[in-house]
């Protein structure tokens, strides 16, 4: 059945027809999509105002700027780049060549400029310009934290202070950059592109975040009233103890408490200053050799190599004890492969995350199941000790 | 029945893995043991500082294996021969034995051909 139109309601020469090319955006009535409709065409003032607004500052954030975030707040009314007003006469944040990736090359060269996007211009939402957006780790940043950790065996502590990024992060870095590894490199590509980044510099590196801030212990979260003599001297440890028996004095519950001793050494005569340094750079060495001694020691004792003639392998025979694995045979200390309990590394939706031992371990057994499950009784912290120590003795042999 | 110190393969598909454990001879192969006295890996591990032959990691309790044997317990034959790397047992098989044996054996069978080519006295 052909469909019921009245001849006389379909205008013949209303502008309500689809033409087949158009530019993007054109303003055009409502009901054009809708050729058939019957009332007649009408735009409301909101519809105008937005194909006005899409074809006149709006058009800036068609094409976003290469290596910077497509925020609203970075243009002004008049869809001009805020800070394309004001030009920085620093140079670029690329400027470091090995700092900068393929991207910010790209920015240089088409966009050299321009000032970098200021906290303001990272403010996605207009009307609440308290909310910044948060930088993420940028590809080179994270790469050189997964290469200190793994490859020069640095302590996370360590790669923690001084690329300025908290501990749980580097070691979530480090777990997931593993993993990575294995993966293309697409996530860097098609996300990263659009978020803040922090770079990575050779010199002063930025802070990504905050690192030293309190962790809140629960026994200080109620107000206490603590009568006390006015007689005594009250300090930061006593206020810890009155909240509870088990609480330390900020100074040392803080993540890096090092960078206090750093910053009181800082204010000391040079004299000092050098001696501390001197003293601690032969305790550490001392405390190396200590280790390593003591490993030795151990592995005098508990460790046989067996060299069989003609074998393609050796035999490495380590003494372990039945007793560790407790009465039911079932304790983390225990070695070999437990009974009775469950394994699911293969069951759905489990995610090989390597979240214990250290990270040469992790790549060393990279294609085994071993780390997921089995204990490995006493062997697991000396291969990480040996991991270590292989390290670091390879950097003071470089050195 | 006979207590056995045996392998129980654990571990996965061309990854294999070993509790050497005392158990029943008769009982499954990785049914609850009466010991697990420690691991055998036969997967060569890259030594750390990639120097050397790799090795294989052996995780033994000695002096609990030393007991089992004492009271009557039966090694395997892997089992017998991880053992007998570390002197708790005598190796079943000696590679110097056997080559002893090999030219002992060779030396009689050429005696006996030089005898037969040879004339016996009786005979002449």
């Amino acid at each position: 059945m052909p469909p019921r139109i009245r001849v006389s309601s379909v205008h013949p020469a209303t502008p309500c027809t689809t033409p087949q090319a158009r530019p993007p955006f054109q303003h055009r009535p409502s009901p054009s999509a809708r050729p058939f409709s019957q009332t007649s065409c009408q735009s409301t003032r909101l519809r105008k105002d937005l194909h006005e607004w899409l074809n006149g500052p709006g058009a800036a954030f068609r094409d976003p700027l290469p290596g910077s975030t497509n925020y609203l707040g970075a243009y002004g009314k008049d869809g001009r780049l805020l800070r394309a007003k004001a030009p920085n006469k620093k140079p670029k944040e690329s400027s470091d060549p090995e700092a900068s990736d393929g991207l910010e090359n790209a920015e240089e060269k088409g966009e050299a400029e321009l000032a970098p996007p200021s906290l303001e211009d990272l403010s996605p939402f207009p009307l609440n310009r308290q909310f910044r957006s948060q930088s993420v780790l940028s590809e080179a940043l994270r790469e050189e934290i997964w290469r200190q950790v793994v490859h020069e065996g640095k302590s996370i502590r360590a790669v923690s202070s001084k690329m300025g990024v908290t501990l749980e992060r580097v070691g979530a870095v480090v777990r997931l950059k593993t993993i990575e590894k294995q993966w293309a490199e697409s996530y860097s590509k098609a996300v990263l592109a659009m978020l803040p980044q922090t770079p990575l510099k050779l010199q002063d590196q930025p802070l990504h975040e905050s690192i030293n801030d309190l962790p809140v212990h629960p026994a200080t979260r109620k107000q206490l009233f603590y009568p006390t003599s006015e007689s005594r001297r009250f300090t930061r440890e006593d206020a810890g103890r009155a909240f509870d028996p088990d609480l330390l004095p900020a100074d040392d519950l803080i993540p890096h408490p090092e960078m206090i001793q750093n910053v009181k050494e800082r204010n000391l005569p040079k004299e000092q200053q050098i001696a501390l340094k001197k003293m601690r750079a032969e305790a550490e060495i001392r405390a190396k050799e200590d280790k390593e001694a003591q490993r030795g020691k151990w592995e005098k004792e508990n460790v046989k190599v067996v060299q069989v003639e003609g074998a393609k392998a050796d035999f490495r025979f380590t003494a372990i004890k039945v007793e560790d694995a407790g009465k039911n045979g079932r304790d983390a200390k225990g070695t070999g492969w437990r009974y009775g309990v469950p394994f699911d590394d293969r069951k759905r939706g489990q995610l090989k995350v390597p979240n214990g031992g250290t990270a040469q371990e992790s790549g060393q057994h990279a294609r085994m199941p071993v780390q997921y499950g089995i204990r490995m009784g006493q062997s697991s912290h000396w291969n990480a000790l040996e991991g270590v120590t292989a390290a670091s003795s390879g950097a003071r042999a470089s050195a | 029945m006979v207590v056995r110190i045996r392998l129980a393969r654990f571990g996965r598909k061309h990854a294999p893995f070993y509790n050497i454990v005392v158990a029943q001879a008769r009982s499954a192969r990785n049914s609850r043991p009466m010991e697990v006295l420690g691991t055998f890996n036969p997967l060569p591990q890259e030594r750390v500082d990639g120097e050397g032959k790799p090795y294989k990691d052996v995780k033994l309790d000695s002096s609990r294996a030393k007991y089992w044997l004492g009271v009557g317990a039966q090694p395997s034959d892997p089992v017998w021969r991880l053992f007998s790397m570390v002197g708790i047992i005598e190796p079943k098989y000696s590679l110097d034995e056997a080559r002893k044996n090999a030219i002992k054996a060779d030396a009689a069978l050429r005696d006996s051909e030089l005898s037969s080519q040879e004339p016996t006295p009786s005979q002449s």
